[in-house]
This record gives C-alpha cells, structure tokens and sequence, in this order.
C-alpha cells in the first residue's frame, strides 16, 4: 500500500513499519529500501519522505 | 573474566552508555568492501529466539578506520575487531590492515556467518593465514553446526589462534502465520537467543576438553546463571548478545547476578568456577589438557 501512495504522491511523508529487535541503530534489523538505499527505521524512521 | 558483547549485537557508538558497561566492546564484523546486507525483511521472531539474516551489514575497512575507529577508542573500552569475508584474502586484507592499530586490543575472526552464501571452508587455513599478518590475539567464532567441532577448535588451535568465541548463530526458519512463506526475505536467517544456549554449552563443553584455548562463551546468555554455567562449561569470558536488544543494562545485571550465584555456591572468584562441569570424566588424553582440568577442585 506504501508503495501505491509513493507513486501517487512522490512528495507525501510515509510512517512505515518493520520488525526491530535493538531500537537504537546496533542491529540493522528494521531497514526499508527508499530510492535503493536501506535506511534504518529506529534511526532514520520510521517517517520518511516517500522519494 | 570479562564480560563482552557479541559481534553485531551492539552499536557502541551509537549507544556508548551501553558499551561503558562492558569489558571488551567487540565490534559489527567488517569486511573489505562495504555492504548494506540482505534485503529486508531480516528480523523475525521466535518461540524461543529471534532469526537474523542482516547480511554482514558494515561500512568497509576503509571507512571503519578512518571513521569509526578513532571515534570506537574514545569510548576507552577495550576494543575487539570482528574480520569477515568471503575468501581467504578478504580477511587477510582486513586483518592486515588493522594490524598496526594500538586502538585494537584483538582480532575475533568471524567464521561462521551463517547469512551470506560464501563462507570459508576451512577454518584453519584462515586462521594460519591471518596468524602470518598480524601479531594481534586471534580469536575463533565458531559454530556449533558443524561434524566435529572439536576438530575445527583444534585446527583453529594448531594454526595459531589464542582464544575461541563460542558459539555464532545456527540456521533457523521462520514461516508467516498465513501465507507459510518465510518471514525473512532471505529464507533462513541465525538463530540466537534462549534456543541457543544448551548448544552454546555443549560447544564450550566440548572445546575446553578438546583445546587448551581460552574461550569466550555465548549463547542465550541474559541472566547471571547463564554465565556461571558457561563459566562451569569451559568459558573464561562472556558475552551477551540477544538480550541488549531487550535489556541494554543486561550486562551491569548479570555481572551482579553472577556475583550472587558464585557467592551463593562458594567461589571466591568467577576463575574458580572456569571447568567446574569436567571435574570427572574423561579428557583429551594430551598432557596439557588433562593438566588443564586437574586442577579444577572438586566441587
């Protein structure tokens, strides 16, 4: 669903959602692919810009 | 003994409180080439543990010197370097190069990443090739999911290494409730945490009877009888990996706990306790190793 807001609103900002097991950036468990880079979610996230 | 933390369980600059609380800080393991890793999705729970498939996730030798080292030994905890790779050369590489580093107090030698599809076949031979690069302590992470573990601890040993780091991950499998598809993207992942604590004794068991080398025992570990058993098993060293995700002063706990246990049972330091589980029974026949367990006392 993320994905089809993405294409419809490139500009939109996306609350997204991934198993995390440490919450502080040691793990790299809860990463999402944005624009071909893996971002962190507990770091980086888990509200990016859609591209 | 000190209290370390696995490799990958802890980002000590990211979290430094965390890392003040332990011995040794053992770093992400790094590989000659940055990775971003596996594709998502890498975490998944289970019953008894949790799977990871993060993929050796890491900045590259490169920018772990000249970024993150110098940043890492402000900390003023101990350091250890986790080294991978995926051919003889790429450890070599890594060790080589971090060989000079007065940051570093030793080298953990990642030989058993269970997430990534080329993995040295014969540990040994790693072994005696980074022996021959770098004066640093070298030691061996396992895994227990191998034939003969003793016999990889022994050529371990007979290359050069000083310690063993027991026990990395086992492949596990975890399937989505609905669709009975994997929940990782990569299918299998390592699996950690309780689940992995009876093989993380038995590994330490066996390689304290089968070696002379020091060992560094984890596996499941959250509570202060986890290391004491380890501590009875063989391990002169513990980490606690799993349960700084759940409990970032997991470390502070157990060493207080542990306290408590060896007092409660009467030994007067954590070393006596080192072996305690072999205090009968047959050994490796070689002098050295029944000398080793000799002088454990009766308990």
């Amino acid at each position: 669903m993320l994905e089809a807001v993405r294409r419809l609103t490139p500009h939109a900002q996306l609350a997204w959602e991934a198993p995390m097991a440490c919450g502080f950036g040691a793990c790299y468990g809860c990463v999402v692919e944005i624009d071909g880079e893996l971002k962190r979610l507990c770091l980086e996230g888990p509200v990016l810009a859609a591209a | 003994l000190r209290l370390l933390n696995a490799s990958g369980c802890l980002d000590a600059l990211a979290a430094p409180e965390v890392a003040r609380t332990l011995d040794v800080f053992v770093t992400k393991t790094v590989t000659p080439l940055p990775r971003e890793g596996n594709a998502p999705v890498r975490i998944a729970e289970t019953e008894l543990g949790m799977l990871n498939a993060i993929g050796l996730a890491n900045p590259g030798i490169d920018a772990f010197l000249e970024q993150h080292l110098p940043r890492l030994a402000e900390l003023g905890v101990p350091l250890w370097v986790s080294v991978g790779g995926f051919s003889l050369e790429d450890y070599v590489q890594v060790a080589g190069r971090l060989a000079a580093r007065g940051e570093v107090e030793a080298l953990e030698l990642n030989l058993s990443c269970p997430n990534v599809d080329e993995v040295p076949e014969n540990v040994g031979e790693v072994v005696a090739a980074v022996r021959a690069a770098t004066d640093k302590p070298l030691y061996a992470k396992l895994s227990a999911a191998v034939a003969d573990l003793g016999a990889t601890a022994r050529a371990a040993e007979a290359a050069g290494a000083d310690g063993l780091s027991l026990v990395n991950t086992v492949k596990g499998l975890a399937l989505d409730e609905r669709t009975l598809q994997p929940v990782l993207a990569r299918g299998v992942g390592g699996l950690s945490g309780p689940a992995l604590r009876p093989v993380a004794l038995a590994a330490v068991h066996t390689c304290f009877r089968e070696t002379r080398l020091p060992i560094v025992g984890m596996g499941g570990v959250s509570r202060g009888r986890h290391a004491l058993e380890l501590l009875a098993a063989g391990a002169n060293d513990v980490a606690v990996g799993t349960a700084l995700f759940a409990d970032p002063g997991a470390a502070t706990r157990i060493r207080s706990e542990l306290e408590a246990e060896l007092a409660a049972l009467g030994f007067a330091s954590p070393d006596n306790a080192v072996g305690v589980a072999h205090a009968s029974g047959r050994v490796d026949p070689r002098p050295e190793v029944e000398a080793k367990v000799s002088k454990i006392p009766a308990y």
